[in-house]
C-alpha cells in the first residue's frame, strides 16, 4: 500500500506516526522503513516524529530510575560473560595438536583474559558496593526523617489541642499545692468544664525509679477516682477525659511505691 | 557546554556494540533512551518501584536479543520501545503485580506522612513538566490516540475499534495530534 503512495501522501497519511510508534504490521513497517532509509526528507520528517514522541513520554517521569539500577543490569551482563568465557574454555582443550609455541601464547593470552574479566568484575563489584552503601545511607536517612517526623507530627498535635483547650471559655488553671515529700514539686492541671477534660504539661516532680510511680486523681467529695499514673517524661502533654460531667471538688497527686494503685497511697500535692 | 554527538551517531554505535555483545550498548541506551522508555513503562505499570524493576528486565532483554535487531527492517527506538512496551503489559498482567499493587495501595493510606516526607528525599524529575503541561493541552481525541497507539501499543484497527472511529481517522488524527505536539515543541 504504501510503494503507491508518494512522498507527500505518505507523509500526511499518518503512517510515519504509526511506524515510528510500532503499531503497524510487520510487513508494512519493513515497505515504510525503505522507503524512509531511500528519502532524506521522510528520514527527518521520522526523526523529528521520534523525537516529539520520545518527549511526550518522557514527560511522564516523575522520578528516574534508581542510578544503580543500570549497574546492576551491568553486574549481570558481565556474569553472563564470564559464564560464556567459561564454556568458551573447553576449546583450549581441543588444541592439543598445536606445538608448544602456540600453546604458551594462548595460554598467556588466555591468562590476560581471565585477568582483565577479573579486574572488570571487581570494578564493578566495587562501584555496586559503592552504590548500595549509598542506597543504604539514603534508607537510613529516610527512616530517620520518617521517625522524626512522625513525632513531630505527634508534638504538633499534642501542643495544638493543648492550646485549644488552653484556650477554651471554661478552662482554668488549678495549681496543686504540696502537703508531703520535695517542696520543689510543682504541678498544675488545665481544666475545661464544659468539656470535661483537663490537661498537664510541664510539671516538675521528684525522680522516681523504674518501679514507683505518680498518681492522678479527682476528688469528689469523699469519692477518689483515679486518673491514671503520670508518665516519666514531664517533656510531653497528658491529656484526660472526666467520666463525671460534674466539675470534682478538687485533684490531687499521690505518691504510688509500687506503681498505679486503686486508691492514693500517699498524696502528695491537692488543689485547694 | 558539553557537545553530544548527534543521535544517528549514537544509534549507528548502539547498533554496533550490540551485534559485538558489547554491554557499553546497554550503558549508552540507558544515558540516550531512559527517560523516553522509563516514560513509558512509567506510564503503563504506575507505580515507581515496579516501574523500575520493569526498566531493569527491559535492560537486561536489550542485551540478550540485541543481536536480534536488524537495522534493516526497523528503527532502534521502535525495537526498544516494543521490548519495554511488552515487558510492561506482561509486568502488569502478573499475579505478582496485582497482589504487590493491592498490598501498596493499603500500605499507602496507612502512611500518608511516609510518603511526604519520601517525595521530599527523593528528587523529582521535573524537566518534563512543561511537556506535560503541553500533553494536557491536547485534546482528548489526541491524548486518548496517542495513549492507546503509543503507551499501549495497539494497533490502528484496535484502536479505532475502542474509540469507535473509523481507521482513516485513526491515521489522520495520529498525525494532526503529532503534528501539534511537535509545533509546541519547536516554539
Amino acid at each position: 500500500m504504501a510503494e503507491e503512495l508518494n512522498k507527500d501522501e505518505i507523509r500526511d497519511s499518518g503512517m510515519l506516526e504509526l511506524y515510528v510508534a510500532g503499531t503497524l504490521p510487520e510487513e508494512e513497517s519493513q515497505r515504510i522503513h525503505q522507503l524512509v532509509k531511500s528519502d532524506p526528507d521522510l528520514q527527518k520528517e521520522v526523526i523529528e516524529i521520534e523525537r516529539a514522541l520520545m518527549d511526550v513520554s518522557s514527560s511522564f517521569v516523575q522520578q528516574k530510575p534508581k542510578i544503580n539500577t543500570v549497574y546492576q543490569v551491568l553486574n549481570k551482563i558481565e556474569e553472563e560473560i564470564s559464564n560464556e568465557k567459561g564454556e568458551g574454555a573447553n576449546i583450549i582443550d581441543l588444541l592439543e595438536k598445536k606445538d608448544k609455541k602456540d600453546l604458551r601464547w594462548l595460554q598467556i593470552a588466555a591468562a590476560i583474559a581471565l585477568i582483565l574479566s577479573f579486574s572488570v568484575n571487581l570494578l564493578f563489584y566495587f562501584r555496586l558496593n559503592d552504590q548500595q552503601s549509598q542506597l543504604s545511607d539514603s534508607q537510613d536517612k529516610l527512616e530517620k526523617i520518617q521517625k522524626s517526623t512522625q513525632v513531630l507530627l505527634s508534638q504538633n498535635k499534642d501542643q495544638k489541642d493543648f492550646i485549644e483547650l488552653v484556650n477554651g471559655k471554661s478552662t482554668q488553671k488549678v495549681e496543686l499545692k504540696r502537703i508531703a515529700r520535695e517542696e520543689s514539686n510543682k504541678l498544675s492541671v488545665i481544666y475545661n468544664e464544659d468539656a470535661g477534660k483537663i490537661a498537664l504539661s510541664q510539671w516538675s516532680l521528684a525522680e522516681l525509679t523504674a518501679q514507683e510511680a505518680y498518681q492522678l486523681w479527682a476528688i469528689y467529695g469523699k469519692e477518689v477516682v483515679s486518673l491514671g499514673v503520670l508518665p516519666k517524661d514531664s517533656k510531653g502533654f497528658v491529656f484526660k477525659t472526666l467520666d463525671r460531667k460534674e466539675a470534682p471538688d478538687a485533684f490531687a497527686i499521690s505518691y504510688e511505691p509500687n506503681g498505679e494503685s486503686l486508691t492514693p497511697t500517699e498524696v502528695i500535692m491537692i488543689s485547694a | 557546554m558539553i557537545s553530544t554527538p548527534p543521535q544517528d551517531t549514537i544509534e549507528e554505535k548502539i547498533v554496533q556494540f550490540l551485534r559485538e555483545r558489547n554491554p557499553q550498548a546497554i550503558r549508552l541506551i540507558d544515558q540516550h533512551y531512559q527517560l523516553a522508555l522509563f516514560g513509558v513503562i512509567f506510564k503503563i505499570v504506575g507505580i515507581q518501584e515496579m516501574a523500575e524493576d520493569v526498566w531493569q528486565e527491559s535492560l537486561i532483554k536489550f542485551w540478550r536479543f540485541g543481536n536480534q535487531y536488524d537495522p534493516e527492517k526497523g528503527r532502534l527506538f521502535t525495537w526498544l520501545l516494543n521490548i519495554c512496551r511488552r515487558t510492561s503489559i506482561d509486568k502488569i498482567r502478573s499475579r505478582d503485580f496485582r497482589e504487590q499493587k493491592s498490598g501498596r495501595q493499603l500500605e499507602e493510606t496507612n502512611t500518608k506522612e511516609s510518603t511526604i516526607s519520601k517525595s521530599l528525599i527523593e528528587e523529582p524529575y521535573v524537566e518534563g513538566i512543561g511537556i506535560k503541561e503541553m500533553v494536557d493541552k491536547l485534546e482528548p481525541k489526541y491524548k486518548d490516540l496517542i495513549d492507546l497507539l503509543y503507551f499501549r501499543g495497539h494497533t490502528q484497527q484496535e484502536a479505532a475499534k475502542e474509540l469507535q472511529i473509523p481507521l482513516g481517522t485513526v491515521k489522520t488524527r495520529i498525525r494532526q495530534g503529532i503534528n501539534l505536539l511537535r509545533q509546541w515543541l519547536r516554539s
